[in-house]
């Protein structure tokens, strides 16, 4: 990755979930934005109690007739002030195990009761942020994948994540060439 | 600030051999950077065991996971260690012999730059994901203690002066 390059999260984590959980009518209406770059996407999962234990995640979802109303607290966020949408991870169901109550769903980041802040990093960039979600509401088409089985698409995501950090493509493909 | 004809008397001069008093100078500096960072090295160690008990995760202090356990105990080896070489430091920086006086400086600082750099990393590490913000005080000393591993020579100077002494005077 080249260093000071944002990292392309719409293109090489949301798309291929996308790809694989997404309805028809998601794929039609995101892929190709997602692949010209008119819609610049960020990440949100972490929280300040849901690092390593991501699954521990409180920021929650509620349903309101067509729409979900959102309200919590994501960190870590990178690129967010630059972000069009976020696909983020939100808690369905409190009443069952952690992994069984999550959801995947995508925000319009001009959405009204969001607030991003800039976070200083250690190096004096600041390339992450907190977002904070006010009663923001979500409309039900937007959740990618079933109610409370987002845990799926946020591993499966996680997995595009690590592969494409470390550089795994262009690796394998040096040796060859 | 312009000198213009000054007259000083002969009792200024600090040194007969500007050399041999800048050296002199520059090694009690080391002894007095090894301190700082030995400091930097001690509050990094205390703030990590520190956050290692009250930061939760899986429903537990992430310091009760002995994968931890054995960095923090790897992390208090090299400070006990820099503690040890930077009191050498600090009671060989006046020795009038300027050859021991720099070997035993270049050991100091030459380990030390070691141990900053694993204290330093495995702070910043076993913070999570605070470790890298501007927010906690751990940024702040590893970057005393990047700075600290480049003034006054680094690493690898100082064990290169370090061979150059033990070649020239050996052991002592």
């Amino acid at each position: 990755m080249t260093p000071g390059a944002q990292p392309p999260f719409g293109l090489k984590m949301l798309g291929p979930v996308l790809m694989r959980y997404g309805s028809p009518e998601q794929q039609q209406r995101f892929l190709p934005r997602i692949r010209s770059g008119a819609d610049w996407w960020c990440q949100g999962y972490s929280e300040p109690g849901a690092g390593s234990d991501l699954a521990a995640l409180k920021t929650r979802a509620e349903r309101d007739g067509s729409h979900y109303v959102i309200n919590g607290q994501k960190v870590r966020n990178t690129g967010g002030q630059h972000g069009d949408w976020i696909f983020c991870l939100v808690r369905t169901d409190s009443t069952r195990r952690a992994q069984q109550g999550i959801s995947f769903v995508l925000v319009d980041m001009r959405s009204p009761g969001i607030t991003v802040r800039p976070a200083r990093l250690l190096d004096g960039t600041f390339e992450v942020n907190e977002i904070w979600f006010d009663r923001v509401r979500v409309p039900i088409e937007n959740r990618v994948a079933a109610e409370n089985e987002g845990w799926a698409c946020a591993k499966f995501l996680l997995g595009q994540e690590r592969t494409s950090s470390a550089g795994v493509g262009g690796s394998r493909r040096e040796p060859r060439s | 600030m312009a000198l213009n004809h000054v007259r000083v008397s002969p009792e200024a001069r600090v040194a007969t051999d500007i050399r041999v008093g800048l050296a002199a100078a520059f090694d009690v500096g080391l002894a007095g950077l090894c301190a700082e960072a030995f400091g930097a090295m001690d509050r990094l160690f205390a703030a990590t065991v520190a956050y290692s008990t009250t930061r939760m995760q899986f429903g537990v202090p992430i310091g009760s996971f002995q994968a931890l356990q054995h960095r923090m105990a790897d992390m208090l080896m090299h400070l006990e260690q820099a503690r040890s070489i930077s009191y050498l430091a600090a009671s060989r920086c006046t020795d009038l012999d300027s050859q021991a006086r720099r070997k035993s400086l270049s050991a100091a600082k030459t380990a030390m730059g070691q141990a900053a750099r694993f204290m330093g990393q495995q702070a910043v590490q076993l913070h999570g994901g605070m470790g890298v913000t501007d927010e906690l005080s751990v940024s702040h000393y590893f970057q005393r203690l990047v700075a600290f591993e480049l003034r006054g020579g680094t690493t690898a100077q100082h064990l290169d002066e370090y061979r150059r002494l033990m070649l020239a005077c050996g052991p002592t």
